[in-house]
């Protein structure tokens, strides 16, 4: 019995041992953990902090041993002897005498100067108050006495000025004394000043507390701590090379304007800011965590968080780039999207379809558009032959009643006439949009059609009424009219027609066939199914409907237009923050990885893979451009950005503002209309980039050069528009790249007696000026016109100037060519350019030299007089 | 009795120090600071191999726009120039490169070709761009002969 108690009682203490040791022990852990397991920023601040000492010693050392190479021991000992001796000079028994004279000197002269400066103060008060009774009373007594005021004045005036260059001239006696030693001092201070600061930096870096760096941004309640182990990441000079302690990188664009202790890191690179225990965990890549950290040029998706407009924003490239592309493909057509809502549709008006097209190339079209061209923008809709032939019979009903081809082969023109048509093709430089052959489109954002085979699609009276006033068929064309006579058009068309024609055509009804009822009513059900009309203008179907999915976004509602037409497709202002659990990956599921922007990419690479019943065409996109286009769509979030970061574009900023945006008004804008100067050049924010903004043209240009250049374009930036710079190229740049020739300038502008080029100065002298833009240059007048100019010239070759610029024969073709620039530029426009061409446009090639004024006085004296005389 | 307790206390105060021990061997840093800081200046230099993409890439991107136009868009001089006297320095010739060193390079684009003792047919870039594009230039210039 005793026995057992005795076992079970040694039972209970081992027991009480075992769980108190593992008391014990957890409570330490608990502790240690908390203390250190789950704080590796800890363990990372530390390493930042040792790095960062290694770093400043290097420094020190480096300083240490510049100061050695230039000698600064030998240079310190030898200041420091100058001191000594400075010191004893200046203790020596005759400076002090000569000091304590000059001291003596100093007070009684500032005594003396003080008296008379009080002396001249009562008399300026006798003066003022004789003048008021003068003024007063007239009397001839008080003249008398300010008169003689005036004398006394005169002479203390005089005295005093005597007096105070006295004084002057014994302080400068007396400081001339102590400038030596103060100099030695200072050149002292500053040989050992850069030794000091790095190691003053050296202390001051062991001091560093070790904490948690959270930025908290209170108007959204969002926090992130990212800097607690990304702890180097805005410093000036980088500690390390390695994760997480570089710096980040450009940061002299990306964090001078988003200090990362204001904005945090994750409005722009996502991930778990909040996250502390591990780099997966804050980096985001753990389940269920939708938001996975962006980094490299998928970051730059985030710029579309807060800024309206990205147009030039430094930085943000890659997404300028690739939402190019949403206007490319018209994506807002069938999906809603904000900012997009005024932009034109990306397809031509199909109402009278009929009567510009072959119907066999109608319905080889509808089934597959890039088996006509390769760069064709239309996507696939996988319709049968049967549905396109529906579909076709739709559109041919709404102008006629057959299916209908010509053949333009048949009847041969004249080669005289196709002769003059291909001079006029070329002088008319339709290659600038149009593709012909893999050759031309070098303004690529405009996506004209490619015309290679054009022969065989088009008839040829419907060409004819389409060169000679596009915006009759289809107004919202970019095509210009190009002014030509009917004779000049019959010879383009000619031309055209036979030139491009595709060789392995069928036409199957050159005889025509009427078209059938019932296939018309399956056509119409089709186009309203798959939303031609999202693209396309079709009668009847201008206000059509379709409501798909749609998202409200929420968040930044002033970026949006309320009157938003209801899209076909689902709207995509928040797709890029919609939950994952929310996508419908359908048969994908178990194929491709769970998340957001793997589902966006899919879906663009095949638009209907992931269930049965999908209506969104295939855009046989290439890779690069899904890439792109999936990085924009991740940007169109409903973050809670506040209100405060949000940059909006100018558009927005006049709509809060309630003022109309800028609109091109009167007669400009009727030629606008019909030239389409902005499918080339950009006037206030409106238009393409391709060719020179026009926005301060009157103050740039001259008026006499204007009216000759648009009577006869010439050659000015030989090089430059040639760049395929975006990568959207369809085709080899044409060899010669003008402005084409409108024929401006021979006609009348409709409602008025004034020609286009007339309208066009008008406007450009009226409205396009710049206050920054000087009318003249600075004169000096110590220097002969000669003189300056010469000095000029010697600036331009000094600089290399030639090297890009072409004056006569001589120089290079990057920069235009400046033989008769005294006769296209204005001076002021010129000397400003000079100072900042950053300034008209962000990227231009031009560098900064930097010159001062006179030399930019110089240059422009040089330059305006390169004039070619031409009558 | 007593000696079985005794022995008991001691494997108690055994295990304790045991898991003590482990608990201390799970502790950062034991490993020393010296060998620490030889991985970090190890993972340093990986890193900077890691790094030079972005470098690559800005600095291709710039080539591309400022520098192509007359030493062509693969960097061997052979850009759309009219007849440039001397020709613009070709980058995909190694030994060439080789006499170059990064800091003159740097000079030659900030300061323009002059004011490394060249022709003044190359402007001075210094004023346009900052210091670390002007790096990212550099990194792509050299990235250009080394393969």
């Amino acid at each position: 019995m005793a026995n057992e108690n005795n076992n079970n009682s040694s039972l209970r203490v081992y027991l009480f041992v075992f769980f108190s040791v593992l008391l014990l022990a957890l409570s330490i852990w608990v502790v240690w953990d908390d203390e250190f397991g789950l704080r590796p920023w800890k363990k990372y601040q530390e390493d930042y902090k040792t790095l960062k000492h290694d770093k400043l010693e290097r420094d020190y050392k480096k300083a240490v041993v510049e100061f050695e190479r230039s000698g600064g021991h030998k240079r310190l000992a030898e200041l420091e002897a100058k001191l000594d001796k400075a010191e004893t000079a200046f203790k020596s028994k005759e400076t002090q005498e000569k000091m304590a004279r000059l001291n003596k000197q100093l007070d009684a002269a500032h005594d003396a100067l003080v008296v008379s400066q009080q002396e001249l103060r009562n008399l300026r008060g006798q003066f003022l108050e004789t003048e008021y009774y003068f003024t007063k009373t007239q009397q001839p007594e008080y003249k008398v006495k300010m008169d003689q005021l005036q004398r006394q004045i005169d002479a203390i005036g005089l005295r005093v000025a005597a007096q105070q260059k006295s004084e002057d001239s014994v302080k400068g006696s007396l400081s001339a004394i102590m400038v030596t030693k103060a100099g030695i001092q200072g050149e002292i201070a500053k040989l050992q000043n850069p030794l000091e600061e790095a190691k003053e930096k050296i202390t001051k870096n062991n001091t560093v507390p070790v904490e948690i760096k959270q930025v908290h941004i209170a108007d959204v309640d969002k926090a992130d701590r990212c800097q607690s182990c990304h702890i180097g990441i805005d410093a000036k000079s980088q500690v390390s090379a390695v994760q997480p302690f570089t710096k980040h990188p450009l940061s002299f664009i990306y964090l001078e304007r988003h200090d990362p202790t204001k904005f945090g890191c994750t409005f722009c690179h996502r991930g778990q800011g909040r996250a502390t225990t591990s780099t997966e965990k804050a980096h985001g890549n753990v389940k269920h965590w939708d938001e996975p950290m962006l980094v490299g040029d998928m970051t730059q998706t985030s710029c579309l968080n807060c800024h309206g407009d990205i147009k030039n924003l430094r930085g943000a490239e890659k997404i300028v780039n690739s939402t190019e592309l949403i206007k490319k493909y018209g994506c807002y057509s069938c999906h809603k999207i904000p900012g997009y809502e005024t932009v034109g549709d990306v397809g031509p008006v199909l109402t009278e379809v009929g009567t510009k097209v072959n119907y066999s190339w109608e319905v080889k079209w509808l089934m597959d558009p890039q088996s006509y061209s390769s760069t064709a923008r239309m996507p696939k809709f996988y319709f049968t032959q049967d549905q396109a032939e529906s579909m076709a019979d739709y559109l041919f009903s709404m102008s006629g009643t057959t299916r209908h081809d010509v053949d333009n082969t048949k009847n041969k023109p004249d080669a005289k006439l196709v002769e003059a048509g291909k001079a006029l093709w070329a002088q008319s430089r339709c290659n600038l949009c149009h593709v012909t052959g893999g050759r031309g489109g070098n303004n690529v954002k405009i996506y004209a059609p490619e015309l290679s085979k054009v022969g065989s699609k088009v008839n040829k009276e419907w060409l004819f009424r389409w060169i000679k006033n596009p915006n009759a068929y289809n107004p919202g064309t970019k095509m210009p009219r190009f002014r030509l006579t009917d004779e000049e058009i019959n010879s383009l068309v000619a031309f055209i027609t036979t030139e491009f024609q595709d060789e392995e055509v069928e036409y199957k009804y050159t005889q025509p066939v009427e078209i059938q009822a019932a296939s018309i009513v399956k056509g119409k059900e089709l186009i309203q199914k798959y939303g031609c009309y999202g693209c396309h203008k079709l009668q009847g179907m201008e206000d059509m409907v379709q409501v798909a999915p749609s998202l409200k976004k929420q968040g930044i509602t002033f970026l949006r237009n309320a009157e938003m037409r209801e899209k076909i497709g689902m709207e995509l202002s928040s797709i890029g923050s919609k939950p994952v659990d929310m996508l419908d990956f359908g048969k994908m599921k178990k194929v491709i990885s769970n998340d957001r922007l793997t589902y966006i990419k899919q879906k663009l690479r095949d638009p209907r893979g992931y269930r049965l019943g999908l209506r969104m065409p295939n855009f046989r996109l290439p890779e690069s451009e899904i890439n792109q286009l999936a990085s924009v769509l991740y940007g169109f979030t409903d973050a809670n950005v506040p209100t405060r970061f949000l940059v909006p574009s100018r558009q927005e900023l006049d709509r809060l503002a309630g003022v109309q945006s800028y609109k091109f008004t009167g007669d400009f804008a009727k030629v606008i209309a019909d030239v389409k100067c902005t499918n080339c050049h950009s006037i206030r924010g409106i238009g393409a980039d391709y060719a020179p903004d026009l926005s301060y043209a009157g103050s740039k240009l001259q008026e006499g050069w204007i009216r000759k250049f648009l009577a006869n374009p010439d050659v000015i930036r030989p090089l430059l528009q040639q760049m395929p710079k975006f990568g959207f190229t369809s085709g080899k740049p044409a060899a010669k790249i003008t402005m084409p020739k409108f024929n401006l300038g021979q006609q009348k502008v409709e409602d008025t007696n004034r020609t286009d080029v007339d309208v066009v100065i008008n406007f450009f002298q009226q409205e396009l000026v710049s206050n920054d833009i000087p009318k003249k240059i600075p004169v000096i007048p110590a220097m002969t016109m000669t003189e300056q100019i010469s000095k000029g010239k010697s600036l331009y070759d000094d600089k290399g100037c030639k090297s890009c610029h072409q004056i006569g024969t001589e120089g290079g073709a990057i920069g235009p060519n400046l033989t008769n620039v005294g006769n296209r530029l204005n001076p002021g426009f010129i000397f400003k350019h000079l100072e900042n061409a950053r300034k008209f446009k962000p990227d231009i090639v031009e560098p900064n030299y930097g010159f001062t004024e006179r030399e930019r006085i110089y240059l422009t004296n040089f330059l305006m007089t390169l004039k070619l005389d031409t009558k | 009795m007593q000696k079985t307790i005794q022995i008991r206390k001691f494997a108690v105060v055994a295990v304790l120090s045991l898991l003590v021990i482990v608990g201390c061997g799970k502790k950062p840093g034991t490993s020393g600071k010296a060998d620490r800081k030889q991985a970090m200046s190890a993972a340093d230099s990986a890193a900077m191999a890691i790094k030079i993409p972005f470098a690559l890439k800005e600095g291709k991107r710039l080539f591309s726009h400022y520098c192509a136009i007359c030493h062509g868009e693969n960097g061997d001089g052979s850009g759309q120039y009219y007849g440039l006297t001397p020709s613009p320095a070709n980058f995909t010739d190694k030994a060439f490169m080789k006499t170059l060193s990064n800091e003159m390079l740097f000079k030659a684009i900030m300061g323009g070709s002059a004011s490394v003792g060249k022709s003044n047919m190359c402007p001075p870039w210094g004023k346009s761009f900052h210091g670390e594009e002007l790096e990212f230039i550099v990194t792509y210039i050299r990235s250009l002969a080394a393969n």
